[in-house]
């Protein structure tokens, strides 16, 4: 009955316009109304007549046209909406087709992208939530921590003393409240079930200024923040899910803390940690007796009141310093303190910045290497796919088209690659706060986030685009002919340029990771060389603290450590044991000022004291250097001595034997000890730490001369064998001796050396993955390059071959222009590193950001990757066959 | 013809128009004159409605419209029915007979009161 024209359907369908729908309604129309009128016409009616007619019959023709017309719009809007989807499927069915064809580079272009897009989203979240993310509370701009120097201190940020905080709530004009808190680790205890927690005392203030409220019960109140006022506490989210399974029901019941009982009126909502605290008591400060002006214990926190700049706030605490020394002389004779005020976020995150900054400019570097190399990728490809591109624009297909096909490519591309890269950031994120070396403060609220996750696609996807579209422009705009007839020989030369800028770029910014990661791998080298001045293997430590209710003095608590450590020196295998309040490494130095005999006051710095029970010089394998250490002769009644630190002596008796000299503790009628040895130094705080002078007293001479005891001491146990497992057995004999005592940080003397370098190991650690995922990709990025010029260069080579080069030198040939990429890249990216050595200094001991053994291991490594990433080409290109390749063409 | 009955016809137009396809590709003229034959020339006034029914179901994807030439040489377009406009007509057809015939049957009745069964 008809004939259709083929694809006339298509060609319709695509050339709707509105005005092509218009003819051909009317059309249709004309149509039906010439054949109705015809067959009026063989019923007899004249023409015009039989035309009229056919009109009549048809009915109002204009209304029913625009009617057809609108149908027809709408259809079209419907074909197009569809063919758009249909061609979608069609183009991500090609695009999967392609680089199922080509499965080295997607796999490649997957790493790169997952790889990035994962560890850029992962630290950027984390660096988000420690350093911009507000703090969970009420105006947290308004929100500052006030601290002092102490003169001749020289530590920074330091607490305040009771007397001046509460001088500070009274007199200040800048704050509209302040707020005072001490950590304090207490036992929880009184159900058989002892627990250490990290308790904080606080001012009822502390949660008015921050604007927190309890999420069940209340938080404590001003009447209950005063001496005697009441015994209450506000447990942390985390320790009342952990320890009372998140029932609600417990507020009000009563629990044991360091053996008093305390009534709990409320929780926390998660996320509040100040202090690291999971659990809150009132500080109940006595106004008739408060501790000292010496004891710096407290941590301050103001709200700004309103107007109020932080720069007028610190105009405020330097006129409040001046007062103080001026109103209490007496007291600050070591020569005062000033006092100033930074942002709470600051304070409590602050510690945690060069670390991040460091990795945050790490990964910036991985992601743009990745981009780079994404780019890299895409482009190589397309120049390879420019003789296919070229054939396609032939037949017809139009640059939009071809635009299309590939942006499809690169969108699918990135799209598997966040698909990957998402999970992995949160495996990333997660690991990392399991692992969490101090890198990210308590209560930093990380996750990871929506915002810097689309942000991070964002940036990876835009460079697959640019990268993936550029090649499909240029094929539009090349001549057709030029394409297909040089084929994969020709290509555009600005096409090669660029990518060896690209590879240069790669190679750069794999030089500067690899500079930064050498640089704090070696500091961490180095601090691991560094000698502790104690012998860490084989000694096991455990520490307790006697709660003050059951052992009330001072008597009590040294006739417990000496039992204690009496029993545990009986455990099989155990060699030595001690007890001391201040293990070094471990966190609790504790400063005293002492008199020297013949020497004023003030003149010295305050030294370190370390109270211990009499085997631990040889428990902790510290080397006695003169003298002799303490002894059996040493009892709580004979005469005090004390054993002093080589650093100590080069500053208090430089050039004089200290044997025999007499120092004193200051305070009201302290006896005078005498120096009976000297010792190695240790690292008080840290290994990174220079040694300070130490002394190191017996605790019950130390008890007899201050009338007090430390509660809480830590056993140091020395074995020749695995001390690991003495861990039960001294347990034991500490729940014998006082079940209801908690007993906690029982590990090796290794691992407390170990955990005090965890932050730069982990630094260390990081860096080098992020530098050895840098050495990849540009590994990858060079091959690719080499191996696509290598097919470019066939012909070239193949003549080379045919005029008689040996094949060494067609090899050298392609090594060398790899080489001569890689080593501008090495220059520019190690000049780079140096250039940005800021971002790592705080990151960096003992190693200056020149490190010639660095720089070098890094060039060696990146030339080495460089020459092996193109020796693989350079090999195919010796087998090239003249013969083959030449009829080939 | 009364307006009542025309709006009848129109809302079974749908119906005749698939019944009209069913033996075949036709154009509108084509369909117009089936249904004239069919119905004994009942549709005879406002022929033209024909069309928006026809463009409505070919959006509804029904019919399928391809342009052709016609018997006269002339170029003209021509409807088919698709696989989901038959499906259709198979499906509306028995219901509109058992409505057409329900409804006959309660125009002959005779008394106020309908037997129940």
């Amino acid at each position: 009955m008809t004939s259709r024209p083929p694809g006339w359907r298509r060609l319709f369908r695509h050339s709707l316009g509105a005005r092509q729908a218009e003819l051909d309604v009317d059309d249709e129309i004309a149509f039906h109304l010439a054949m109705r009128a015809e067959r009026l016409r063989t019923r007899g009616l004249d023409a015009d007549d039989a035309a009229a007619a056919a009109r009549r019959r048809f009915g109002d023709v204009e209304h029913l046209r625009n009617e057809c017309v609108e149908i027809d719009r709408q259809l079209a809007r419907e074909r197009r909406a569809a063919d758009y989807v249909e061609e979608l499927v069609k183009d991500v069915a090609f695009a999967l087709r392609g680089l199922r064809r080509a499965p080295g580079f997607a796999a490649a272009s997957l790493l790169t992208l997952a790889l990035g897009i994962g560890s850029a989203a992962a630290i950027f979240s984390v660096a988000y939530g420690v350093l911009l993310r507000p703090l969970p509370f009420v105006q947290p701009d308004r929100l500052v921590e006030v601290s002092i120097n102490l003169k001749g201190t020289g530590a920074s940020f330091g607490s305040l003393s009771a007397p001046e905080y509460v001088d500070l709530a009274r007199d200040n004009r800048a704050f509209s409240g302040v707020a005072a808190w001490t950590p304090r680790g207490r036992t929880i205890g009184g159900d058989g079930r002892p627990e250490r927690v990290k308790t904080v005392q606080a001012t009822a203030s502390l949660f008015t200024i921050l604007g927190v409220r309890a999420q069940v019960g209340r938080t404590f109140t001003t009447e209950e923040d005063v001496a005697g006022g009441g015994l209450v506490i506000v447990l942390g989210d985390a320790l009342w899910r952990r320890r009372y399974g998140g029932d609600p029901a417990v507020i009000g019941r009563k629990v044991e803390l360091d053996g008093v009982m305390r009534t709990v009126v409320g929780v926390l909502p998660a996320g509040f940690a100040i202090g690291g605290g999971e659990l809150f008591t009132p500080l109940a400060l006595n106004p008739a007796k408060l501790p000292g002006r010496g004891a710096h214990f407290l941590r301050v926190i103001g709200r700004l009141r309103g107007g109020i700049t932080i720069g007028q706030a610190r105009a405020d605490l330097a006129d409040f310093a001046t007062r103080s020394l001026r109103d209490n002389a007496n007291n600050y004779r070591a020569g005062g303190f000033t006092s100033t005020a930074r942002q709470l976020r600051e304070a409590l995150y602050g510690d945690a910045r060069p670390m991040m900054t460091a990795l945050v400019a790490t990964v910036l570097l991985l992601l743009l290497l990745a981009a780079v190399n994404v780019a890299n990728l895409l482009l190589v490809r397309a120049e390879a796919r420019q003789r296919e591109l070229g054939v396609r624009v032939a037949l017809g297909a139009s640059q939009r088209r071809l635009v299309r096909q590939l942006l499809t490519e690169s969108v699918l591309l990135a799209s598997l690659g966040a698909l990957v890269g998402v999970p992995l950031a949160a495996v990333a994120v997660r690991s990392l706060l399991a692992i969490n070396p101090g890198v990210v403060p308590p209560g930093a609220e990380v996750a990871l986030d929506a915002g810097v996750l689309l942000a991070v696609i964002g940036v990876v996807a835009l460079a697959a685009l640019v990268a993936g579209v550029a090649p499909a422009l240029r094929a539009g705009a090349t001549d057709v002919r030029t394409a297909i007839a040089t084929g994969a020989v020709g290509g555009a030369k600005g096409g090669g340029q660029l990518r060896a800028i690209l590879v240069g770029a790669e190679v750069a910014l794999a030089a500067a990771m690899l500079v930064g990661a050498g640089l704090v791998g070696r500091s961490f080298q180095k601090l691991l060389a560094v000698d502790p001045g104690f012998d860490a293997d084989g000694a096991l430590v455990m520490s307790m603290a006697l709660p003050q209710v059951r052992y009330d003095t001072s008597t009590k608590i040294v006739a417990f450590y000496n039992a204690a450590v009496e029993r545990m020196r009986g455990l099989p295998g155990v060699r030595a044991a001690a007890a001391t309040a201040s293990l070094p490494l471990g966190g609790g130095t504790i400063g005293w000022s002492v008199e020297v005999e013949g020497r004023q006051l003030g003149e010295l710095s305050t030294p370190y004291i370390v109270s211990v029970t009499t085997d631990f010089l040889r428990a902790m394998g510290i080397k006695l250097v003169r003298g002799r250490a303490f002894g059996p002769e040493d009892g709580e009644n004979s005469a005090p001595v004390t054993v002093v630190s080589e650093s100590l002596v080069r500053e208090f008796w430089p050039g004089q034997d200290p044997l025999g000299k007499r120092i004193r503790l200051t305070g009201e009628d302290v006896p005078w000890m005498t120096v009976v040895g000297v010792v190695r130094d240790v690292r008080p705080e840290a290994l990174s730490d220079p040694p300070r002078p130490t002394y190191y007293v017996l605790t019950p001479q130390f008890a007899r001369m201050v009338g007090f005891a430390d509660q809480g001491m830590t056993v140091v146990l020395r074995t020749d064998g695995d001390p690991s497992t003495l861990i039960n057995p001294a347990r034991s004999v500490i729940r014998e001796m006082d079940p209801e005592l908690a007993v906690y940080d029982v590990q090796t003397l290794a691992s407390v050396v170990m955990g005090s370098v965890a932050r730069p190991r982990f630094a260390a650690s990081i860096l080098a993955a992020f530098g050895v995922s840098a050495l990849v990709l540009a590994v990858v990025g060079v091959y690719g390059v080499l191996s696509f010029a290598m097919t470019r260069r066939r012909r070239e080579l193949a003549v080379r071959i045919a005029l008689g080069a040996h094949p060494s030198q067609v090899s050298w040939l392609v090594i060398g222009s790899g080489m001569r990429l890689a080593v501008l890249g090495v220059v520019v990216g190690v000049g780079a590193a140096l250039a940005g050595r800021s971002v790592l200094t705080a990151l960096l001991y003992e190693v200056t950001p020149t490190d010639p053994l660095v720089l070098a291991a890094v060039s060696v490594t990146l030339l080495g990757a460089a020459a092996a990433a193109s020796w693989l080409p350079a090999r195919r290109a010796t087998t090239v066959s003249p013969a083959e390749v030449l009829r080939g063409e | 013809m009364a307006n009542a009955e025309i709006d009848l016809l129109r809302s079974s137009l749908d119906l005749l128009i698939l019944k009209a396809l069913s033996w075949g590709p036709r154009h509108g003229y084509g369909v117009a004159e089936w249904i004239e034959d069919a119905t004994s020339d009942a549709l005879s006034v406002e022929e033209g409605t024909l069309y928006p029914a026809l463009h409505r179901l070919e959006r509804k994807r029904w019919v399928a419209a391809e342009w052709g030439i016609s018997d006269h040489n002339r170029r003209a377009k021509f409807y088919r029915l698709t696989t989901a406009g038959r499906a259709q007509f198979r499906a509306t057809a028995p219901a509109w007979h058992r409505h057409a015939e329900a409804i006959a049957a309660a125009l002959r009745a005779t008394s106020p009161d309908v037997a129940r069964a």
